[in-house]
């Protein structure tokens, strides 16, 4: 068996059912008496706050390896909670820096993961921190 | 609320450029060079804990931390057969302070261009540790019980014997399919996924033969579940002298698993040096000489300093592009 | 064969040793229920603690870390949909919705009373039927290996009972992306597009930590999920079973913990494999599998009996053998090697201590195991106390921190990332993020034993199928694929007319 065949298999099944899916689901359109708008359902998928948490997560995700971990990870936990519409600011930092501390002792010390140091400055600043 | 942000962000980054901006401005360039290593030397390990690699670094760093006289640290990034832990070496500042324990997979991942970091062309060597060798290996329930049966049969039923190692292009698979060949044999090639089921897939009589290394083999061998047929050296090994090598048998094939060191390229001489200097004084340490023994890592010489081992990257890559091409891979 | 069962109890409870075993269970269970940190790695962190240890004990105290890391790996699954170890995975599926049903004490409990008892009846199968257990297992070669995965993939059709063409459609998705990589017989890279970081294929726990995890916490960030009852004020007392209750669920309890323990042995196979397996059986053979994935205890129940047999299962073939079933095993060879221990089939034979010793740890790991996991689950409770605006960040941190420990590697963030919010879509859209996770965790398995099988039968593919492991399985689950099939057919036609 070649290594084509496989995944050839598998995207034929693939196509045929999402094709009888496409099938079903406008055969229920049609039924449906009071037809529903597809650009509200299409917008339901990205209100607002979805995409600005997909935005953060994702950047968090992008610049981990540039910031590093403690930088980054703060920067992270305080922009999600101002969208978890937290208010208290004082709050918001303290828990950054506690919940940051504390997950950086547990793995990088404790279980001796080595968490992105990011770059320039940060990577001393993160060295430094690891000969403490 | 967004202002509050940004006040946070250039806080944090004014208090961590303090902390750390004197500390390195105050640093001049010719007493850092002198003073290798002056922190944590890292050993990053491209393959998972537990594998033949990891052990034989996690067995240096110990010797090698009282030369040193720093801590030296042993990290794993397996992933992608070995690139994901390179191309992190390669990201690293060649400071001296990454090295990287490979072995010859890594030659293969530069014959075929699987990534763009280059283990030849990005890495200077500094010390090949040690070198092990492949073991061909038979059920006791199997049809075959020495190599000279399977050479017989396989001379009357060509590409009927199967034979399993781990990989598809592996330096196993490389190693058995050059033996076959230079046994002027046709053997059936049959890659698996990790070596533990090559051995299940050959005791339950599912292959013929399959490749282990020396010391994964041993208890079955002494337990008389399997037959060692036959070993890739130009000599039998201590451990298994009853076992015929390669070279007698007139197959010119010993290339087997090596693990060595391995550093960026821009990496300065002092750190080269002082590593490789390191590396063969913490070798001559009981605790090594007596992990080899125990690991069977002392049954061939594997020792290279960095300009042995240079020429020893040359002429394998020599030697596995040749077998790429002898075997289009 | 009562000197078997003794000799290992005399060297456990020696008071250093049980000392030491106490230590392994409770690092275990904290290493386990922490994202990211399997039981290889608990067990290859513990390494340098049997550098002082006789032999028997540090294999005993080895096996204690990884059976105790698989059990922890469910406290997560259950209170914040992360699978600690990706064994634990099925038991998100009911243990969470439990959870949020205010039932997470419930959940608890049977999560860690079936451990135990998944992981007693396996050990007493490795004691005392290991050479039996380890000859039938090297029956399954790469055929039946195909077929016990191919096995695994019939679940499929009854993952969600309510759509199953959308469930399908996301199982093949997983399978599709489990292709991406290195092909596993010709070594030719395959939908990687020039880029070296897919060499490796797509690794299966970044994946499911972002699509149960983060997209559990995304989900909430767009509406806040308020919990019925008094659940966040409630504090976690893992009510365990009483006895009326395991009696109830005996069956489930007895099926899974068979296939754990059959499973585990299996080359390639192990706690995953198992863990989905014998969550799939329970939904097969429910009366009323509609309940599944709503928070039904037999899921629970059915996941960590079965993910902890299977921990006593891979002790099998490396003791009877010396052949590592996975990493954690891998990692107890090369332990013991650094002590001058060969594992294999000589040292039973010579010193039958090191069967009993496993055994005995085994044993005491278990009991131990769920006093102290009612512990630990308090304390992990307590942070579910927070409210959400601490909470969800936390809890995206942990994933993030845990896809990075797996391989040391960021792209498994990013990976995460992906996943999470293509969780998000599936779940907004119908589809089946649990069938994804079920793809990409067989379709390796499946696809390279079919073909390694096929090889080794000079491409006469029928001839593979006919082998009678192979093709009782593979009959018994075309069985299982069409039945819920027909059913919908059968409904919908009804409802039609």
């Amino acid at each position: 068996m070649g290594s084509g065949l496989w995944p050839q298999f598998l995207l034929g099944i693939l196509i045929v059912l999402i094709a009888l899916n496409i099938f079903n689901s406008i055969r229920k359109y049609r039924k449906e008496e009071n037809k529903r708008d597809f650009s509200i359902s299409f917008h339901s998928l990205f209100t607002n706050k979805l995409v600005i948490g997909s935005i953060i997560i994702g950047v968090y995700s992008l610049i981990l390896d540039y910031f590093g971990y403690l930088l980054s990870t703060i920067l992270f936990i305080f922009l999600y909670m101002t969208l978890l519409s937290e208010k208290r600011l004082v709050f918001k930092i303290v828990t950054s820096l506690v919940a940051t501390l504390v997950i950086y002792i547990i793995f990088a010390r404790v279980l001796q993961v080595p968490l992105p140091r990011g770059i320039g400055i940060l990577r001393d600043f993160a060295l430094l921190l690891e000969t403490l | 609320m967004l202002k509050k942000i940004y006040l946070l962000t250039i806080c944090l980054l004014v208090a961590l450029s303090t902390l750390t901006g004197c500390s390195s401005a105050s640093k001049p360039a010719d007493t850092e060079k002198a003073k290798w290593p002056e922190r944590k030397v890292e050993i990053i390990v491209p393959f998972g804990a537990g594998s033949g690699t990891d052990t034989t670094a996690r067995a240096l760093a110990a010797p090698l931390e009282k030369v040193l006289g720093v801590p030296v640290v042993v990290t794993n990034m397996e992933g992608g057969g070995g690139i994901i832990g390179m191309e992190y070496v390669n990201k690293q500042p060649a400071d001296g302070y990454t090295f990287m324990i490979h072995s010859p997979t890594h030659l293969l991942l530069s014959i075929q261009k699987l990534s763009e970091v280059d283990l030849i062309k990005d890495f200077v060597p500094v010390t090949r540790l040690v070198q092990d060798s492949v073991l061909i290996t038979a059920s006791s329930n199997g049809r075959f019980k020495t190599w000279d049966e399977v050479v017989a049969w396989a001379e009357d039923h060509p590409g009927d014997v199967t034979i399993g190692a781990q990989a598809p292009k592996g330096v196993d698979a490389i190693t058995v399919r050059m033996i076959s060949a230079g046994a002027g044999i046709e053997t059936k090639f049959i890659p698996f996924d990790g070596g533990a089921e090559v051995k299940s897939a050959m005791l339950g009589g599912h292959i013929d033969l399959s490749n282990d290394d020396p010391i994964n083999a041993l208890a079955l061998v002494q337990s008389g579940e399997l037959n060692a047929l036959l070993v890739g050296n130009d000599k039998r090994l201590p451990g298994f002298p009853d076992t015929p090598c390669t070279v007698e048998l007139g197959i010119d094939v010993t290339a087997g698993p090596w693990r060595g060191i391995s550093a960026r390229k821009d990496t300065p001489e002092e750190a080269i040096k002082g590593m490789e200097v390191a590396i063969a004084e913490a070798m001559k340490s009981a605790q090594w000489q007596d992990f080899a023994k125990k690991a069977m890592l002392d049954q061939r010489p594997g020792y290279a300093n960095a300009e042995e081992f240079s020429k020893i990257w040359e002429e394998q890559y020599q030697f596995y592009s040749d077998a790429f091409e002898k075997f289009g891979l | 064969m009562l000197e078997l069962l003794t000799s290992g109890f005399a060297v456990i409870l020696e008071p250093s040793a049980f000392i030491m075993i106490i230590f392994a269970t409770i690092v275990g269970i904290i290493f386990g229920a922490l994202p990211g940190v399997g039981s290889a790695m608990a067990v290859a962190l513990m390494v340098p603690f049997t550098y002082k240890m006789g032999p028997v004990v540090s294999i005993a105290f080895l096996t204690a870390v990884y059976c105790s890391a698989i059990t922890g790996g469910g406290i997560t699954a259950i209170l914040f949909k992360i699978p600690g170890t990706p064994g634990n995975t099925p038991t998100t599926f009911d243990g969470y919705p439990m959870a949020q049903q205010g039932r997470a004490d419930k959940a608890l409990g049977i999560a860690l009373v079936c451990s135990a008892i998944g992981g007693i009846v396996s050990a007493f199968a490795m004691l005392l039927i290991s050479p039996q257990l380890s000859s039938a297992a090297l029956r399954f070669g790469p055929a039946e290996l195909f077929a016990v995965a191919f096995f695994g993939l019939s679940v499929l059709s009854s993952l969600d009972s309510n759509n199953v063409l959308k469930t399908l459609i996301s199982g093949l998705i997983g399978l599709s992306l489990a292709t991406v990589g290195m092909d596993p017989i010709f070594g030719v890279p395959r939908f990687t597009w020039g880029h070296s970081a897919l060499v490796g294929g797509i690794p299966m726990i970044p994946v499911m930590i972002g699509m149960f995890a983060v997209t559990e916490v995304l989900k909430q960030t767009v509406n806040p999920f308020k919990i019925e009852g008094e659940f966040l004020n409630k504090k976690v007392s893992t009510k365990l079973l009483t006895i009326k209750e395991t009696i109830a669920m005996k069956i489930t309890i007895l099926r899974s913990a068979v296939m754990g323990t059959v499973i585990g042995i299996l080359p390639g196979a192990g706690a995953t494999i198992a863990g989905f397996l014998s969550y799939a059986a329970e939904v097969k053979s429910s009366k009323t599998p509609e309940r599944f994935g709503k928070g039904a205890p037999e899921g629970v129940a059915a996941t960590e009996t079965a993910n902890n047999a299977a921990t006593g299962g891979s002790m099998v073939p490396l003791l009877s053998l010396g052949i590592p079933g996975g990493n954690s095993s891998a990692i107890m060879v090369s332990a013991l090697m650094l002590q001058g221990v060969q594992v294999g089939p000589m040292l039973i034979k010579t010193q039958p201590v090191f069967l009993s010793g496993v055994f005995a740890s085994m044993i005491v790991t278990n009991i131990l195991m769920v006093i102290v996991a009612i512990g630990i689950a308090k304390v992990f409770s307590k942070i579910l106390n927070m409210p959400y605006s601490v909470l969800g960040p936390v809890i995206i941190l942990l994933s993030v921190v845990g896809s990075f420990a797996l391989q040391n590697n960021t792209g498994d963030v990013r990976l995460m990332m992906v996943a999470a919010i293509l969780g998000y879509a599936f779940i907004k859209l119908g589809f089946s993020s649990a069938a994804l996770v079920l793809g990409l965790v067989l379709g390796d398995i499946c696809e390279s034993n079919l073909r390694r099988a096929v090889m080794i039968a000079d491409g006469d593919i029928l001839s593979v199928l006919s082998r009678p492991i192979t093709a009782t399985l593979l009959i018994t689950c075309a069985i299982l694929l069409i039945l819920p099939f027909a059913r919908q057919l059968y409904k919908s036609k009804k409802a039609l007319s």
